[in-house]
């Protein structure tokens, strides 16, 4: 990245140009694998050296605090207004934020989105890999899996637990009556027979007297059947609730709980989760435990018997998760305050006030240390860049946030997941896929595994620390504190870092046409010699377009140095019409020495900019100069053998349009249906519409103006069903792509998931002018975002989208807003 | 020695040195990191004009051409001038290095 400073007037060319790269030096190719994670590292910055001794200096110094009996406590709440999911235009933003989302998440070797994408409506797509991710996560690249193992506690303090609720909902305490119920259909026969003997009730939310419930406006439950949530309209599920149940198999709460979370992170959902069960119920949770442990006696209760004191002490005493998790937390965190402290120029007596701030998460300390550095701003700012900018995947701003988000989602419903394999002793796989898949629709999935390794080779630790540090960043939000408080110290700093996301999300569309631009000449003037291309051509050639403008794949073709009858390297881009070179391969019929396993594939990402393939043109019509092609291209030297044996392949004579992309980036539209109607029990019936591609602005608004009269649909079971026939319809009339329609389901999912779940008898209310006004600007948002996503080179979940997607999805939305009164 | 020379050379020693195959993804991984300079370049020197001027352009076509044009008025060098400069740069060093 550039280090700044004024640009170059127009006469100072090349200078200009090539500012920053005066540091660059030959070792330094050994750090160019932006996506190797063997070879990761910031281009143009010295390698970090390696925390080797002093790492352990400060590691002394960093010793874990001592671990409080309830870590989970310790995650500051975030409102969700904290750490929303980016809405339009957020994407590719930095931004610091305390509860870690900006340190984010370089993620682990998992941070592969879902393998087919899934869908946004619990489709099949993914569902392979996602059921053999039932076991515990071992995808990270520790070989340090994470720790399944339960909380144990003995039947004996859950029934102490319970008499205790009992006791205190008896009393008034509306606090221990939302525990009973929350808890009492989860109990299993061995624990009811257990209350039995204890005396109590087996069903415990017998014992709730009205008045216990009536301040949480929740009303005793009335399941139908042990875990599933509660249907009645005046008591709403909470997540909890939904989580459970869906845990316990329940496909209705397992939508209705993707529906909740949808968007949240990990976080939120939890301090939602929080605000109904305490902190080892959420602990439990978490680790698949039904059965929440006791919680401390709060300071308005009863004075703790002898008995609580002892079962606290216990508790305290024994070694928990969180203390493991803890101090590793320090461990990780010395090596990267040691490498910071270093980079700032701090003594070692600052590096120790600095190493025991970034423990008790005291940002203001930090800063007010690092303000203490014996080198001035601007050196600082440069070690910090250097450092930020190798975090930062120039092709995907944004990565870390979005992906830690992805990873936080994804965490929940594991361990959701997890606890409904262990209560009920069966694989619900399928609940497990859906909320998955929800959850996973709710990020933007892209490729970080070079993050990791930035980090790494940036803190000079080994990346395994990193991941685990990234691990529990996805746990204990605040245990990122250490890198959380540094990294915005950076992005203050990192002023170009900052500029180019914040352009390219004012000028989505001028960042991808630079994005494109920088691909093709760094492919055309390098890449491109790979595999014989002609010489370096004139600088202005690469410019030149020859994709036929019917061929949907991009198509480059350099035109320099040959003529109508040498044609050279064809390039073709398959799949997103944004220039990486990723994927970059010609038709099976020159599959040459050039082939995939001549140029493997880099280990990495898949979402990175990595090229897997390069073939020979098609030369399908010219099949007899094939094998006489001979010419190496690049004018590479003959005694370079294997460059030369790789070139001998390449035709002279390669019309370009024979080239047949094997694939189109635009889905094409599903034929229309007269009067189509979707579902099983079909609830709206629409007639035959056009594609709304073919479509007057009036045919659209006719088109809306008959849903609307449609609306009023009665709801059956499930609200989501209704809804999506209805959208389905809307998708098939206008001619949406799979993936578009996906997009549309989902941002009307947004919008009605506050409904929660409708009952028989209810009707949803598409003529609600402000439902309206929600759905088109939900949708515009997420049109929005998405674009600006690919538009910043990042990767979408629905990979399938494509700007004419977005075109014909922004007019449902502004019709949408229209019939809102917009 | 002129750009092709040095650039070939450049990519001579470094087969010669890591291997074919190391020595691709070296290429592959320098192509991305040019990709990177250029991008980061292009969005940091074009003014705010001239991204909305492009941003104004439908056809992806005609809006690289302009942004080129616009680049090359800013910096006084083309994209792929940039990129040959580039390359130039990175191959001086690496065979200085090797010296």
């Amino acid at each position: 990245m550039p280090e700044g400073g004024p640009p170059p007037t127009p006469t100072e060319g090349k200078p200009g140009a090539l500012r920053g790269l005066k540091t660059f030096e030959a070792h330094d190719l050994e750090k160019l694998n932006f996506d190797n994670p063997e070879g990761a590292g910031s281009p143009g910055v010295t390698p970090a050296e390696p925390a080797a001794t002093p790492v352990k200096t400060v590691e002394a110094t960093v010793a874990a605090p001592d671990a409080p009996d309830a870590p989970v406590d310790d995650a500051p709440a975030k409102t969700p207004a904290d750490s929303e999911l980016p809405t339009a235009g957020s994407a590719g933003q930095w931004s610091p934020s305390e509860d870690g989302n900006a340190t984010a998440a370089p993620a682990a070797a998992d941070a592969a989105p879902i393998a087919g994408g899934g869908d946004r409506n619990g489709g099949d797509a993914g569902q392979t890999q996602i059921q053999s991710d039932d076991s515990p996560p071992t995808d990270y690249r520790s070989d340090q899996t994470l720790s399944t193992e339960p909380i144990r506690i003995s039947d004996e303090e859950v029934i102490e637990a319970i008499r205790q609720w009992i006791e205190g909902a008896k009393t008034g305490d509306t606090a221990a009556a939302q525990k009973l119920r929350n808890v009492g259909p989860e109990l299993t026969d061995t624990i009811q027979d257990r209350l039995e003997e204890a005396g109590l009730p087996r069903d415990i939310t017998s014992v709730i007297p009205p008045q216990a419930t009536s301040d949480n406006n929740a009303e005793p439950a009335t399941d139908v059947q042990a875990g599933h949530a509660k249907t009645d309209v005046d008591n709403a599920p909470t997540i909890a609730d939904l989580a459970l149940a869906a845990a316990g198999g329940d496909e209705e709460a397992a939508r209705a709980f993707a529906q909740k979370t949808r968007g949240k992170t990990f976080i939120e959902i939890l301090s939602e989760i929080k605000g109904q069960l305490n902190p080892r119920e959420v602990q439990a949770l978490l680790q698949g435990h039904s059965i929440p442990a006791p919680e401390p006696p709060a300071a308005t209760q009863a004075p703790p018997t002898p008995d609580t004191v002892n079962r606290e002490r216990r508790l305290r005493t024994k070694p928990t998760r969180a203390d493991f998790l803890r101090k590793k937390a320090a461990e990780i965190k010395a090596p990267l305050v040691q490498k910071v402290g270093q980079l700032a120029g701090l003594n070692e007596d600052q590096l120790k006030k600095l190493a025991t701030a970034v423990t008790q998460f005291n940002r203001e300390e930090v800063e007010r240390i690092l303000g203490e550095s014996r080198i001035d701003d601007q050196q600082l700012a440069h070690h910090l860049i250097d450092a930020a900018t190798s975090l930062l995947d120039f092709k995907k701003p944004g990565f870390n946030l979005l992906k830690t988000k992805y990873h936080l989602a994804r965490a929940v419903v594991r361990k959701v997941r997890m606890g409904a394999d262990k209560r009920f002793g069966e694989v619900r796989m399928e609940t497990g896929i859906r909320l998955t898949k929800e959850l996973s629709h709710a990020t933007v999935a892209v490729g970080a595994g070079a993050g990791i390794q930035a980090i790494s080779n940036w803190a000079g630790i080994d990346s395994h620390l990193t991941s685990d540090y990234l691990r529990l960043l996805r746990f204990y939000g605040p245990l990122s504190s250490g890198l959380t408080t540094l990294l915005p110290y950076m992005e203050a700093k990192s002023e170009n870092v900052r500029k180019i996301v914040e352009r390219g999300q004012r000028f989505p569309r001028a960042a991808k046409i630079a994005h494109k631009l920088a691909n093709k000449a760094a492919w055309m003037s390098i890449g491109a010699g790979l595999v014989g291309a002609p010489e370096h051509p004139a600088p202005t050639a690469h410019l030149e377009p020859i994709q036929p403008t019917d061929e949907p794949a991009y198509s480059t073709q350099p035109t320099a140095t040959t003529d109508a009858d040498q044609s050279p390297v064809e390039i073709h881009r398959v799949g997103s019409p944004d220039l990486t070179p990723h994927e970059v391969y010609l038709p099976d019929a020159h599959k040459g020495e050039l082939a995939a396993d001549a140029y493997p594939a880099p280990q990495g990402d898949t979402g990175d900019s990595t090229i897997h393939h390069v073939h020979l043109p098609a030369i399908e019509n010219n099949p007899d100069q094939s094998a006489e092609a001979s010419v190496s291209a690049t004018g590479t030297p003959t005694d370079h053998p294997t460059e030369t044996a790789t070139s001998t392949e390449h035709p002279t004579n390669t019309p370009s349009a024979t080239a047949e992309p094997t694939t189109s980036p635009i889905h094409e539209p599903s034929a229309p249906a007269a009067g189509r109607t979707t579902g099983s029990e079909p609830a709206v019936t629409v007639p035959h519409i056009e594609p709304a591609h073919a479509m007057t602005d009036e045919e659209l608004h006719k088109a809306f103006e008959h849903f609307k009269d449609a609306g009023h649909v009665e709801a059956g079971s499930s609200y989501y069903r209704e809804g999506y026939q209805l959208w389905d319809s809307i998708a098939q009339q206008f001619g949406l792509s799979d993936d578009a329609h996906k997009l549309l389901a989902h941002s009307t999912q947004l919008v009605t998931q506050d409904m929660g779940p409708l009952h028989p008898g209810d009707v949803i209310d598409y003529n609600d002018p402000v439902r309206m006004q929600n759905l088109g600007q939900t949708l515009l948002n997420s049109v929005a975002h998405d674009r600006s996503v690919l538009a910043a080179g990042g990767e979408l979940e629905l990979k399938g989208l494509t700007e004419d997607d977005f075109i014909k999805l922004e007019r449902i939305a502004r019709m949408l807003l229209e019939m809102g009164g917009k | 020695m002129d750009t092709t020379s040095i650039v070939d050379t450049f990519i001579l020693k470094l087969t010669q040195q890591k291997g074919h195959d190391a020595a691709v993804d070296t290429l592959l991984n320098i192509s991305k990191f040019g990709a990177a300079e250029l991008y980061t370049s292009l969005i940091l020197m074009l003014t705010d004009e001239d991204l909305d001027a492009i941003e104004k352009i439908e056809n992806d076509e005609e809006a690289e051409k302009e942004m080129a044009h616009r680049f090359k008025l800013r910096t006084g060098v083309s994209p792929d001038e940039f990129m040959i400069q580039l390359q130039e740069a990175l191959a001086k060093g690496y065979l200085a290095n090797m010296k």
